[in-house]
């Protein structure tokens, strides 16, 4: 499993980093840091990630199989 | 409540945050049984925020509203619900069929209220078709009389002076107050004002129509405002009617729950529709993060796999007139909120009469809601 981040999309509000605080964060700035950029997400984070992803309220978090 | 069996049926019936929430919990969680999600729209499970935002616009396509695919889940669309029978376990679709079920999750959500008359350029905003249609009106220009100060209003409001239109926006409140307090009203209806917006602050006694066909807003001292379109937020009604003569206790004010979201043998509830027990009664919290919180905790409860109640974590946020506000908890009566160091934007505080902070903010600032919420569990 592998999530694709619209970064352009993203406007900070958090709800994926309070889903899943291992696997996605924002920084001070707001921006979103994605620990699994570019790579398939290992086993035992994958349930949080995709809750992560499906918490955000602006459609910038895909999960793709 | 006895849990539904692994290998249960779960009938879904909803069709945005909370029920998709609920059906991709199901499956996280390894529910065994079918699980069935039946909605009264055409498109698959989608986010409402973007309807008045990139949506209305026209800078993105209604298909990006639409939340994550949910994988193993029989989805019925276009099709609503018209019955609940809780002894036989059944609901009632508008087509004939009628689906069993184990287990029930209530998220019908909410409707657009409306006012009568002012003829059919009156336009509400709720689902994907709503904004395609008020977008487009005004690309062309069509000048907007808006009827409320809320979030949706000031919403459309903002996005009407983004696309050039002329807007008119009464509001017998001052905009944004209800829910952001005093302080941030002033900041907003400046920046409304500055942007270009007419503000009248009147109740709206009717809409009428004029000769051409025009809405018309007769104000309570007399006055007269029209537009080439009127849109309507005033608020929204839960989506009951379908479970009349259920049992349910459901009404005008929602459809009541206990703390754990339950509403009988067998059937759970999430979202808009929810009541929710407060201190003063039952009321409903119809804003994203409630959704998405007490869907989770709602399958849980069904499928006996959770023992917590749904605590309410409060979470709003609107875009408009070049501001990003974000707040979580709630601002208090007197409205003083101190002003917290941030290093970009404005972040603010409100207090009880306690001392004990309940509510925090951050205007054009990037703090995350986490971030956000520490300032509620320190100081």
């Amino acid at each position: 499993m592998k999530i694709e981040v619209d970064y352009k999309r993203c406007e900070g509000h958090g709800l994926c980093e309070d889903q899943a605080p291992d696997v996605f964060e924002l920084d001070d700035e707001g921006d979103l840091i994605y620990q699994f950029e570019g790579q398939d997400v290992p086993a035992e984070h994958q349930t949080a990630a995709a809750r992560g992803a499906a918490a955000c309220p602006v459609a910038a978090l895909r999960v793709v199989q | 409540m006895t849990p539904v069996p692994a290998d249960g049926r779960i009938v879904i019936v909803g069709g945005s945050i909370a029920a998709a929430t609920a059906a991709r919990s199901l499956r996280n969680r390894g529910h065994a049984g079918q699980v069935t999600l039946i909605s009264s729209e055409d498109h698959p499970p989608y986010a409402r925020p973007p309807l008045s935002k990139a949506v209305l616009t026209g800078t993105d396509v209604p298909e990006s509203a639409y939340l994550p695919e949910l994988e193993g889940v029989e989805l019925l669309l276009g099709v609503p619900a018209v019955g609940l029978d809780s002894a036989a376990r059944t609901v009632a679709l508008a087509d004939g069929r009628e689906v069993g079920y184990d287990g029930l999750v209530i998220a019908t959500g909410a409707r657009a209220r409306t006012l009568p008359g002012g003829g059919d350029r009156v336009y509400t905003l709720r689902d994907l078709g709503d904004a395609q249609e008020l977008g487009q009106l005004m690309r062309q220009g069509a000048r907007l009389l808006v009827v409320g100060g809320g979030p949706l209003g000031m919403e459309v409001a903002s996005v009407g002076r983004e696309l050039g239109t002329e807007v008119t926006l009464v509001s017998d409140t001052p905009p944004m107050e209800a829910l952001l307090g005093a302080h941030l009203s002033g900041l907003l209806v400046e920046a409304a004002t500055a942007a270009g917006v007419e503000i009248i602050r009147q109740p709206v006694s009717e809409l009428q129509q004029d000769q051409a066909g025009r809405p018309v807003a007769v104000l309570h001292d007399g006055r007269r405002v029209d537009g080439d379109v009127a849109f309507v937020a005033i608020g929204c009604q839960p989506n009951v009617e379908w479970l009349a003569g259920s049992g349910l206790a459901a009404g005008p004010r929602g459809l009541e729950v206990d703390e754990y979201l339950r509403v009988a043998p067998g059937i759970v509830a999430a979202g808009d529709v929810v009541a929710f027990p407060a201190e003063s009664g039952c009321r409903r919290t119809p804003y994203w993060q409630s959704a998405f919180d007490q869907a989770v905790t709602a399958v849980e409860v069904l499928l006996g796999s959770g023992d917590a109640p749904h605590l309410p974590r409060p979470y709003f946020w609107t875009e408009q007139f070049g501001h990003h506000v974000k707040l979580v908890g709630s601002v208090v009566g007197d409205d003083a909120p101190e002003e917290v160091p941030a290093a970009a934007g404005t972040v603010l505080r409100w207090r009880n009469s306690d001392g004990a902070p309940v509510g925090a903010a951050g205007i054009d600032c990037p703090l995350s809601i986490t971030k956000l919420r520490k300032l509620l569990a320190s100081a």
